[in-house]
Formats: C-alpha cells, structure tokens, sequence
C-alpha cells in the first residue's frame, strides 16, 4: 500500500452522494465542544487523581494474588450467603482480575477524560487498485510471459498442470493409515459383534456380581454387563463396553406384548434389551416402570420395552435389539448367543432387514 | 461551517518528519537509542507511518469484534498455561490425588490430569474457569458482531470477503470449542463424543470409513482425546489466527465503516487517530474483557467436571446436553421424524444425517451466500454500488440538532 | 408430712395410693424405657387391626378396602399386595400417598400421619403379601464409609440413578408431566426406602442386586457431594452447559456491552 493512496486527496472512484436519496445537504462536522476536562483544571486534576489511583491500585492488587497463592490453603472454603466456594479460587480470581480492570479501567479514563478529543478526517480511497497500476501490472505480466517462453512451448505448460495436481497425491495417501479400514471383514469383527456369547453371565454392572431371576422383582431394573467384560482392560474395555451394555427388566407378562419369536428369550417377564440407542448411541437408563417406556436423554428417543424394544416417539427409527437369555445350571441369568443385530447407532453398510419392526412375529 | 481540527493530506504541516521543538522526557531520551537501532534494521518509522495516526470512527457497536478479538487472545493465554499441565491420553490411571470422591477409580490421565489442574495445581481451576468463559464469549461476540455487520450492511462490496472470513471464524470456533470440552474426557462430553460418532457413522456412502479414520478405529478408542489435542491447540488455533490477521488486515485496508452523520460522507472516515486515543481505548478494552473474563473465572463455576465423573460409554446423565453454541444442531437432531431406508442390506440414517450435516451446511451456507444474494437482488434498482449506507440506519447525531 | 401422715386411715387413703402409684410407674416407665421402636411388627394384630381401620379411612378410596387397586383403563391406585412395608414408609412419610388428586405423579406435600399411624398402616399392607421390609437403621448409616467407599458409591449412582436424576441429583424430566425429583437435602431413610420400593415410575433396586452396602455407599456419596461448596464459585443451579451459555450472555457480554458504551460514551461537556 503506498501512501499516496493512504491519506491522500479524496478519491475520485467513490461515489459521490446520490441527491435524490439524501436531500439534507452535509452540514459538515459538528463544531468541537470542549469536554469539563478541557476548561476546568479542577475537573482535570480530578480525573487525573481517577486514572492515577486506578493504575496504583493495580501494584496493590498484584501483590495480593502472591501473597493469595502462597498463603491460602487449597482446602479452605468461604461460606458467604448464597456463596459457597473455593477460597484461594475466588480470592487469586478477584486480585487478578480487578488488577486487570483497574489497569484497563484507568487508561480508557485516560482517553475519555484527557486525552485530545478532537476528532479527524482521513480520506477513503476506491478499493481496486489504480489504473496506472493495473495497466503496468498487466503489461509486465505479458511480457514475463514472453519472457518464460511458455507461449511457444506449449507442453511445458500441459505437463506442469499435471504434475501439480498429483503432487499432491502422496500426502493423501499417507493419511491412509489414520484407522483401520472398515471393510466388510473388519465390521464383522468390530462394529457387528460384541463380546456376548452363549453361556456367558449377566452380571451388575460395577460390581460384577452375577443375578438370579428370583431376585429381579415386577418393576426392578438392573443396569448390566457381560460378565467376561472383566477379563478386558484399558481401551478395549471401553470398546467392548459401549457395545456390550445392557439392561434387564421385569415386567408382569400380562401386561406385555411378547411376540412368538422371542417366547424363549425371556424368564417368566425378565427381558434383556441392549442399553445402547439406536440413534446414535448415547446408554439408557430412564426406564418407566410402569409404562415401560425407555427414554433416552439425549434426543428423547423413547422405546417400550414391553412390546419387544419398538419406537414409540423420538427420533430413533430402529427398535432396541433384544438379547436372549437363559438360566444356567447354577441358577444365574446367562446370555443365550450374541444379539442377532449390531446394536448401537446406523451405519450405511448395516443390514437392517432382521431389526424387529411393527407387525413382525 | 465548523472546521475539523486537523485533516490528515498532503497538506503535512502538522506532521512534518522534523525534531520537534520541545524538550524531550526521559523515557524518550532512554527509547532512542533502541529505536534507531532497529529503524535501521526494518525501517521503523517507514512501516510505521501509515498507521500511527490512522482514524477509527467511535461507537459502542463497532467495539463487538472487539470483544471476539481479546477473547481470543485471552484463550491463548489461558491455554498456554493449561497446556502445561494436561495430558492428552486416554491411558488409564487410578486417581489418587485430593478431590476424595474420586478416590481410588480408575479413568483416563486426560480426565485425571484435568482434576489436578482443579484441585492440586494453584490458580488451575481458575485457569480452567476462565479458558471456558472466554470460549462461550468467543462464541458469543463473534455472533453478537456478526449481526452488527449484517444490520448495518457492512458486508457488502467491498467488503463481502471480509465477512466471508468471518462466517468461517464462526464455523472454526464452534469446532474449536467443541474439541476443546471433548478434552477432559469426562461423562458430559464423553456423550456428546458419542453423539458425534453416532452422526458420522451414518453419513450415507462413507459413514464407517470416516468413524474409523477419525477415532482410529471403534468409539472411543484411544486416539481420540489425542486428535482432538492436536486439533485444538495447533491446527486450529492456527487457521483462526490467519484468519484473524486476514480479517483485521482488511479493515485496515478498507478502513472502518462509520455510521452517518454530519460530516461524515461515503469518501471520508472521522474520529480518533490510533496514537493516543485508540491506543489507551482498544488496549484498555483488552485489560477490561481480560479483567471480567478472570473475574466470572472467579465467581462463576462452570463445566464442573468431576461432579460429572470419568467417561463410561455406559453412564449417562439427565439433561445431557452440549455446549450453547451447539444447540441448533442439537435441537435439529431431536425434532427430526425418524426417516431411515433400508434398501437391501444398506441402511440411510436421514434422521441423524439431514439435521446433523444438513442444518450445519444450510447455517453456514446462507450466511455465506448472503451479500452476494442480496448483491443480485438489488442490482437493478441500487445505483450506488461501492458503499450505500442502509436508509435505515441513518441517524443524525443529537449534537448536529439545532439545540 | 404430718398433713399426710394423719390422715392414713381416711377412706379414701387406699384409693388415692393406687392411682399415685400407677401415675409414679407410669411415670418411671416413660422415663426409664427405651424409646419406643416404632415398628411395622407385622405379628402385632392390633397394629394390622389399627392399619386396617386407617386404611378404611385413607387409603380405600384409591386403592380398595383390600388393598386390591382399581385399574380403570388407567391406574387410579394400584394393588398393594407385596408392596411391604417399606413402601407404605416412603410413600406417607413424605407426603406423597394419599394423593390430593390423581395425576401423573404424587407430589410431596405434608405429612399428616404420626409415626405411629405410619407404621400401623405398613403393618397391615404387610400383611396384604409379602414385600420389602423397613430396613434398619444400621442399613443407611453412612457414618463410617471410608473415601474410596463414597468413590465407588459415585460409579453405582452414576450408573444406576444419574440417568433420571441428573449427575448431582438435581432431578430430571420425564414424559407427560412426571419426573424425577431432587434429591438434594434428603434423609438417608428416605433415600434407601425410594430405591427399595421403587416408586412410581421408579424402577426397584432390590437388595439382592443393589446391595444395603451398595446402597448406602450411594447414600454417602450424595451426601459428601452435596455438602462439599460449589468449587468453582456460584453454582448456577448445577443444569449444565446451556444455562452457563445463558450467564455468559448475560454477564459476560452484558457488562463487556456496558463497558463498551461508557468507552465511546461522549461524557459531560462543558456547556
């Protein structure tokens, strides 16, 4: 930008005012009326006695949040009516934070109450460049053209474009290692399985003790897992569980709908169904004993688990996969194989012609 | 008719490159040395010279972006600091440190780390505090000030790249905000990463490809936390300050625009130089946003973390829900009839991918597209196309009254 | 004593002697006894006896003289057969049951019931069938769970309660009117009897699957957290990230809006 064009006359590529859309002529700036500050010395002193004593409490306040940081228990606690906190917290807050203000404070004082108030003009200027610019940019532009030798050989410019637009394909490529690569194989492995399997128990979830039907009453609901989720650690843990986890409810199977096919997937009105939403994914727990409503919280995708895990509001398409259970020789609730559909959110490749829909057996 | 005070032209009088005539302070005494020095070096006064006393016109309204500005350097500052101390893995760890009702349970040093910045680090929580308020009033700001241009017109030519740049500020911060809560892998944000996993995995066509190449395989994983890091400190942060630069660049450029009165005129901008006067204003607004943002950091809690505990894909908490900033994605997802097909055996989620990627691109797109819309609406009728105050906002300042 | 002493052969010695007397054991026995335990001793017949006519009463009208419930289409009192005891505790100690009028929660209100009415009634909805007993003191006394106890009681509500209740027992909403209730200042009776009974629309957290030791590590934990102050300042209702958008809105853009006017203010002048 050069400073011709910076302050400058005004410029001739503005517009000039339309008269029919402003009919009051300019009347130019308003003339310069002095603030207290300007004709008063009292008025002045006392705002430099403002600004001076803002800007000297700001060494005060410093100091403090020192002396705040290395005397204030971390533990100690300020009860002060509908204030109930941390006190070294609020306290190297407060210090910091009004040193801040007052500095802050005390300048824009400064410029308000003393500081030159006048105001100025500087010109604006067209935001296209000058004629004799563009005209020398364009004429140079051919001649370093010329210069290039590219007008006459043709390839050079061919093959340049080439080659520019797959440079670029080895640092795309590269980025192929960033997951694995979910082809139909991996999904199996993955997303369309959990670590249910026949036989495997039911247990509570967090104390991973095992459940007997005779103790899970009409309206019990028990947050559970599979009990060889143990066995796992760290992030496949976590994996496994955010496919895994489920929950049983009793109901009173008169008061139920159980379709023909899942007869022998339930214990005398226990029901286990995957906790995981099929929206997308988010764990259920608010379940309604009496309407047997199960809300999910994050987009109030509600299923009823009395009538096989169907939709019955919300944004959720799919019902809620049922997991089939048994009693083993014990006496303990027992999964009797994997769900029969992935649970969880969609996903484009997913076969979604086993979910149980409305009018199915 | 009254006469402004001093005219910056070729007229330079006032600002002849001459010594001055009055005895020079100290601190100018000590500084000259140094200044030429460098002047030297890069040419100070040289580069210096269009700025120094360039004019910015004053009203409350055009302080807004402003606020989005200091926010964000106060988020760099915060964030430098918490950088510090966190640890971005999801390796587990049993927490031993002094917040008891998390004694002993095991979670991810991402989560732990954050917990030691509330509790055992000094000054951490309200460190944490602040870095969050000043992302909400990022956020907040950027809208706040985006709405000012619009009402006011100030995005249209030439100024419609500037208001592109920042339609993409906005759409950065709210990513940059969103990996930002994602960090501390804790129960709240841990479902909204669900959430997210769930809205990419049924993208039509390439939903599971880009869920494992995102988290590095199934959700959660152990990368993620990680990526978000790396998203949030360094790629980002980088492409928002470009743009920053960009965008103040170009106002410069164009100088700002200023609201109608007398004197003012399509070819002129009147107020105050940026030495003195702007100087101590702006810089001071910066001590005041810094001021109040420490001072809610203070008083104000927000995003308690080990209330909600650890991530566990299998907890979940009433009243879920994501940062405000999210909300009309979030609202878009919950209203939406559940249309899916299932043809075959492929399956296309509408319902979480038309409000999901849909409402996001509709948001973005409209406000992008706007200026040059409404450019071609009003073509015809407008004949003043460089810079047209909009009629309705022309107001005459109460001082331009006869009294 | 000579008033006394010379009048011992009076008529009416003998009888003024006795009634003193039972008056003075009555007297010795109130003080000297242990407090009464207040029991739903399902054997007691009088108690069922009492609980019955109180039923009669209070409860009838909704739930049948038996205890047998109406269900009209919709619920208007459910059977108490197997309720227990518990159940009856939870619901008229806090007010709950009897309903002032049906909807789709019992709210709590008041409690007009004694103790003693209380545990009368339990007795004879105890008796309709076999149902969760009131669980002893010792079942809900969290006086000495260490802090990884409280922090595994953290892990069990929030697996088991958070998902109504919110994570720090604010509450929550539920479809059609209902919700979860608050669950902050409560006792912890009160709070081992609701997961017991599981009332309403809350599902039972028998005590074969959500142990008295899970159980009360859950209780603890509450009340470790609701007596811990609000770290980080003001809570700001503890709702979650959108009402702190809203404070942010308004204080924080709110004053910085404030300052931004007094900057540019043009201030006195000086005509």
């Amino acid at each position: 930008m050069s400073e011709d064009t910076t302050h400058g006359r005004p410029s001739s590529e503005i517009a000039t005012v339309d008269e029919e859309r402003y009919p009051v002529p300019d009347p130019g700036l308003e003339p310069h009326l002095p603030r207290l500050t300007d004709v008063d010395e009292k008025a002045a002193d006392r705002a430099t006695r403002q600004v001076a004593t803002f800007f000297g409490l700001v060494p005060v306040l410093s100091i403090g949040f020192a002396v705040v940081y290395f005397a204030v228990p971390g533990d100690a606690y300020l009860d002060f009516g509908p204030l109930r906190a941390n006190t070294r917290n609020l306290l190297l807050g407060l210090t910091f934070g009004l040193a801040l203000l007052f500095l802050g404070v005390g300048a824009v004082q400064w410029a308000r109450k003393l500081m030159d108030d006048r105001e100025m003009i500087d010109y604006r200027h067209g935001a296209s460049s000058s004629d004799d610019d563009k005209t020398y940019m364009l004429t140079e532009l051919d001649k370093a053209a010329d210069e290039a030798k590219l007008t006459r050989r043709k390839i050079i410019g061919r093959t340049l474009i080439a080659a520019i637009a797959t440079i670029l394909l080895p640092m795309v490529v590269g980025l192929a290692d960033l997951g694995p690569w979910p082809t139909k194989k991996k999904r199996a492995e993955t997303i369309e399985r959990t670590i249910w399997a026949p036989g495997v128990r039911v247990v509570n979830d967090v104390t991973f003790e095992p459940i007997k039907p005779e103790n899970v009453e009409i309206g019990q609901l028990v947050n559970g897992e599979p009990a060889n989720l143990q066995d796992l650690e760290g992030s496949e843990y976590q994996i496994e569980k955010a496919k895994a986890a489920v929950i049983v409810v009793r109901m009173d199977p008169n008061t139920i709908t159980i379709p023909p096919s899942r007869e022998t997937w339930q214990i005398g009105g226990i029901l286990c169904y995957s906790k995981i939403c099929t929206h997308v994914g988010c764990p259920i727990s608010l379940w309604e004993q009496q309407t047997h409503h199960l809300l999910c919280p994050c987009h109030q995708s509600t299923f009823d688990l009395g009538d096989a895990g169907l939709v019955v509001f919300g944004p959720a398409k799919r019902a809620l996969p049922q997991l089939p259970i048994a009693v083993d020789a014990e006496g303990y609730i027992v999964a009797q194989r994997d769900f029969l559909v992935p649970p969880g959110p969609s996903f484009f490749e997913r076969d979604s012609r086993n979910d149980f829909k409305r009018g199915d057996n | 008719m009254a006469e402004p005070a001093a005219t910056i032209n070729d007229d330079d009088s006032a600002v002849r490159a001459e010594t001055p005539k009055k005895e020079l302070g100290p601190v100018f005494k000590v500084a000259a040395g140094p200044t030429k020095w460098l002047d030297d070096r890069v040419g100070l006064a040289g580069l210096g010279r269009p700025f120094f006393r360039k004019v910015f016109p004053d009203h409350w309204s055009f302080l807004l972006g402003e606020i989005a500005l200091y926010s964000f350097i106060v988020l760099l500052l915060s964030g430098v600091f918490l950088t510090i101390w966190f640890k971005p893995s999801m390796s587990e760890v049993e927490y031993q440190g002094s917040y008891e009702l998390l004694r002993g349970i095991t979670m991810s040093d991402a989560y732990a780390s954050t917990l030691d910045l509330s509790f055992d680090i000094r000054g951490g929580l309200l460190l944490r505090q602040m870095h969050h308020w000043a992302a909400m009033l990022f956020v907040a700001a950027m809208l706040t000030h985006s709405l000012r241009i619009f009402f006011t017109g100030a995005f249209r030519k030439p100024r419609e790249i500037n208001w592109l740049i920042g339609v993409s500020l906005i759409g950065l911060g709210l990513v940059e905000g969103f990996a930002g809560y994602s960090l501390p892998d804790d129960l709240l944000s841990g479902t909204g990463l669900r959430f997210v996993d769930g809205l990419i995995r049924a993208v039509p066509l390439i939903g599971t490809w880009a869920e494992f190449f995102v988290f590095g395989g199934e959700f959660p994983g152990e990368l993620i936390v990680p990526r978000l890091y790396m998203v949030h400190i360094l790629l980002l942060p980088a492409l928002i300050l470009g743009l920053i630069a960009a965008h103040l660049a170009l106002v410069v450029y164009h100088k700002h625009t200023q609201y109608p009165g007398p004197g003012r005129t399509n070819g002129n901008v009147v107020g105050y130089p940026v030495f003195p006067v702007y100087a101590a204003k702006a810089g001071g607004f910066f001590l005041i946003v810094f001021g109040v943002l420490t001072l809610m950091g203070a008083t104000m809690q927000i995003n308690p973390v080990w209330v909600f505990g650890p991530y566990n894909p299998a907890e979940i908490t009433a009243g879920s829900q994501p940062d405000w900033y999210m909300g009309f994605v979030e609202g878009a997802i919950r209203i939406m009839p559940n249309w899916e097909w299932h043809i075959g055996s492929t399956t296309w989620s509408w319902n979480v991918f038309l409000p999901g990627i849909g409402v996001m691109t509709l948001f973005f797109g409209i406000m992008a597209i706007y200026p040059f819309v409404e450019a071609w609406v009003t073509a015809t009728s407008v004949s003043i196309t460089y810079w047209t105050v909009p009629a309705t906002t022309r107001r005459v300042r109460r001082s331009a009254l006869p009294p | 004593m000579r008033l006394l002493s010379s009048r011992r052969r009076h008529p009416a010695a003998k009888a003024l002697l006795l009634v003193s007397g039972l008056f003075m054991m009555g007297a010795l026995y109130t003080v000297i006894a242990p407090p009464a335990q207040v029991s739903a001793d399902t054997g007691n017949s009088q108690q069922i006896a009492e609980g019955k006519a109180l039923f009669a009463v209070g409860c009838a009208s909704c739930h049948g003289l038996n205890g047998e419930g109406q269900v009209n289409g919709t619920i208007q009192g459910p059977p108490l057969a197997g309720v227990g005891a518990a159940a009856v505790d939870f619901q008229v100690s806090t007010g709950r049951m009897p309903m002032a009028r049906p909807g789709p929660q019992a709210p709590v209100k008041p409690n007009l019931y004694s103790d003693e009415e209380i545990a009368a009634l339990a007795a004879y909805v105890a008796s309709l069938g076999p149902g969760p007993a009131i669980p002893e003191p010792a079942q809900f006394d969290t006086a000495n769970l260490s802090a990884e106890d409280l922090a595994r009681g953290g892990e069990l509500f929030r697996t088991n309660c958070s998902a109504c209740h919110n994570f720090e027992g604010a509450g929550g909403a539920l479809p059609g009117g209902k919700y979860a209730p608050p669950l902050i200042g409560l006792e912890p009776e009160r709070l081992y009897l609701a997961m017991l009974t599981g009332p309403q629309q809350m599902p039972v957290f028998d005590d074969e699957v959500l142990t008295p030791d899970d159980k009360r590590a859950i209780i603890g934990y509450l009340e470790a957290l609701h007596s811990r102050p609000t770290d980080g300042g003001f809570g700001l209702g503890g709702l979650g990230p959108v009402s702190e958008g809203l404070w942010a809105w308004i204080i924080g853009l709110g004053s910085l809006i404030f300052f931004a006017m007094w900057i540019a203010a043009k201030g006195a002048k000086a005509k």
